[in-house]
């Protein structure tokens, strides 16, 4: 992440966890398997503290911006931070571990949507039922 | 009409009904790598095989993605034409064997043109250019043109076929009651949200068995799915259905609604949250929507107490129906070896549901990745172990319950393809 980024003023008691805002899943979801229960339960403690106060400033944020694409910086890695803690959450609520018990390891499984060929899908666009169009 | 209930099920013993023998199913077709040489040949060359893509991917003139094959070691373009249609060639340059594209998806401008010397083809698989041709001999009768791969749609998914005069059509090797069956599923609505791939140590028949019974819900997935399965008035069953469908099958499974959508707020306030404001495995699919409405193949039971449907289409395609427009649909695929295999797992959506346009919406969903992605991890894990026992010489036949009929009819069915005739004692 950018380093220069902080969180909302807000959110500012989140600021010591702000290294699991990493910028991929895949990062997210190593830091997460190569964390200790305590540590995944101290981040996990603290987000779901604030999850009410964070949905509903993702609803101010994207209302004052416009859309949730042009919300600020801040917002953006509050966001972030976010999708680390909803990997770190099946730590604590699903698996009561790191890593998934009786799982394939993490990176043998291996997400498409961060492949560069993913990065080159064109954009979908759907063909409604119509039993005149033949894709022969 | 009335929903169905397990009780209601009896002595019902689908094995027995579909005249399938009861006996051990031997796992000799599961590490022979002579058996595997005679399934690329009778199955992997003459099939047709679901490509893991629909036809909203590639939705313009150009647009492609490959289809890399392991066990055939072919590389296949399937692109959309000038005219609207998908082909499929073969991602060979006619003039040294060069693969023309390297990206698993793209767009091009009307035409490949090969990296190494510029010979172009159009979408129509026609050599367009022959650089420096006065200098070739005798051009006219050079066989140019890309060489074609059969492929056609059915329901919008897009599927090939290696065999150079496919001896069915899409249509007759999906067959009629397939055909029927999910004629009304909203499928033209969906597009694939999550894709995950796992290139495995096991064989290609293990990694089929993992997806096509429901037995194991309660088992291996009670953590990521909790008490999910578990009935009061049947603690042997979990189905509703099993219906075999030529060289396909069917099974329609139990979900205590009960237990899926009892409040979690108070212990897992995560996957609550994530509930509230996306779809996630836990869903109340069938509150949502009266099970009465939903199209007409899947949750034939018409039951809320409902968590899933399978459908097996043979031989690489493994659906998994979680609501009346959503599912998963696995593909399958053996590796170069008889012990290697590549699993490409798919979560489909209405794309209603991409046009997420708030963060708190943006946020579920990636919940519901990660969420289902650890519990396909559970999936997968048990392959190993299998495959290492049967390597080991010392697990050499399988004991399956009538709920796993799937299995033992997938069984029937590759044999019967490979070696024409079906495994002991059917």
């Amino acid at each position: 992440m950018n380093a220069a980024a902080n969180l909302p003023a807000s959110f500012s008691d989140l600021e010591e966890f702000v290294a699991w805002a990493l910028p991929s899943e895949t990062l997210r979801r190593q830091k997460r398997e190569a964390s200790t229960m305590e540590d995944i339960r101290r981040f996990y403690d603290a987000m779901v503290a604030r999850l009410p106060g964070v949905l509903e400033h993702f609803k101010t944020a994207e209302a004052r911006a416009g859309g949730p694409d042009q919300v600020d910086d801040q917002t953006k890695l509050l966001f972030t931070l976010m999708l680390a803690f909803a990997d770190a959450s099946l730590s604590i609520e699903v698996h009561k571990s790191p890593a998934v018990p009786d799982g394939i390891p993490g990176d043998m499984w291996k997400p498409e949507h961060e492949t560069a060929g993913w990065k080159q899908k064109p954009p979908v666009r759907l063909f409604p039922k119509n039993p005149k169009a033949s894709h022969k | 009409m009335k929903p169905m209930k397990l009780s209601d099920l009896g002595n019902t013993r689908w094995t027995l009904d579909n005249g399938l023998s009861t006996d051990p199913v031997p796992v000799d077709t599961y590490n022979s790598p002579e058996f595997f040489e005679r399934m690329r040949e009778k199955v992997f060359r003459k099939t047709w095989l679901w490509t893991g893509k629909r036809v909203d991917e590639i939705p313009n003139p150009g647009d492609y993605f490959l289809e890399e094959t392991e066990i055939t070691a072919t590389s296949v373009i399937i692109v959309r034409g000038l005219d609207g249609n998908i082909r499929g060639f073969h991602n060979t340059c006619m003039h040294r064997g060069t693969q023309l594209v390297f990206d698993s998806y793209g767009s091009v401008k009307g035409k490949f043109t090969c990296i190494y010397h510029g010979w172009a083809y159009g979408l129509n698989g026609k050599n367009v250019l022959v650089t420096e041709q006065e200098m070739f001999f005798n051009v006219d009768k050079m066989n140019k043109n890309l060489k074609p791969v059969a492929v056609d749609v059915w329901n919008g998914f897009i599927f090939f076929n290696l065999d150079p005069e496919p001896r069915d059509s899409l249509q007759e090797h999906i067959g009629p009651e397939l055909l029927n069956r999910y004629d009304d599923f909203p499928f033209e609505d969906t597009t694939v949200f999550v894709s995950y791939r796992g290139d495995l140590d096991c064989s290609w028949p293990v990694l089929r068995d993992s997806q096509i019974d429901g037995y194991h819900l309660k088992f291996l997935h009670h953590r990521s799915a909790p008490n999910f399965m578990v009935s009061k008035e049947g603690t042997n069953r979990h189905a509703y259905d099993f219906k075999l469908m030529g060289k396909h099958s069917y099974g329609s499974f139990f979900g205590n609604r009960e237990m899926m959508s009892a409040d979690i707020s108070q212990f897992m306030p995560v996957a609550s949250a994530a509930s509230r404001v996306g779809q996630t495995m836990a869903s109340d699919t069938t509150g949502k929507r009266d099970p009465t409405e939903w199209p007409k193949g899947i949750n034939t039971a018409r039951t809320k107490d409902w968590f899933f449907d399978i459908l097996y289409v043979y031989p690489n395609m493994h659906f998994i129906f979680l609501s009346s427009q959503t599912y998963v649909a696995h593909k399958m695929m053996p590796g170069k070896t008889f012990d290697k295999s590549i699993w490409t797992a798919r979560y489909f959506a209405p794309l209603s549901h991409a046009k997420a346009d708030t963060l708190a919406a943006r946020w579920g969903q990636e919940y519901m990745k990660y969420s289902i992605r650890d519990l396909w991890r559970e999936d997968g894990y048990t392959t190993f172990g299998a495959q290492r026992s049967i390597d080991s010489g010392v697990f050499t036949q399988m004991y399956l319950q009538d709920q796993e009929i799937m299995i033992r009819h997938a069984d029937n069915v590759l044999r019967q393809a490979v070696d024409g005739r079906t495994g002991v004692g059917k």
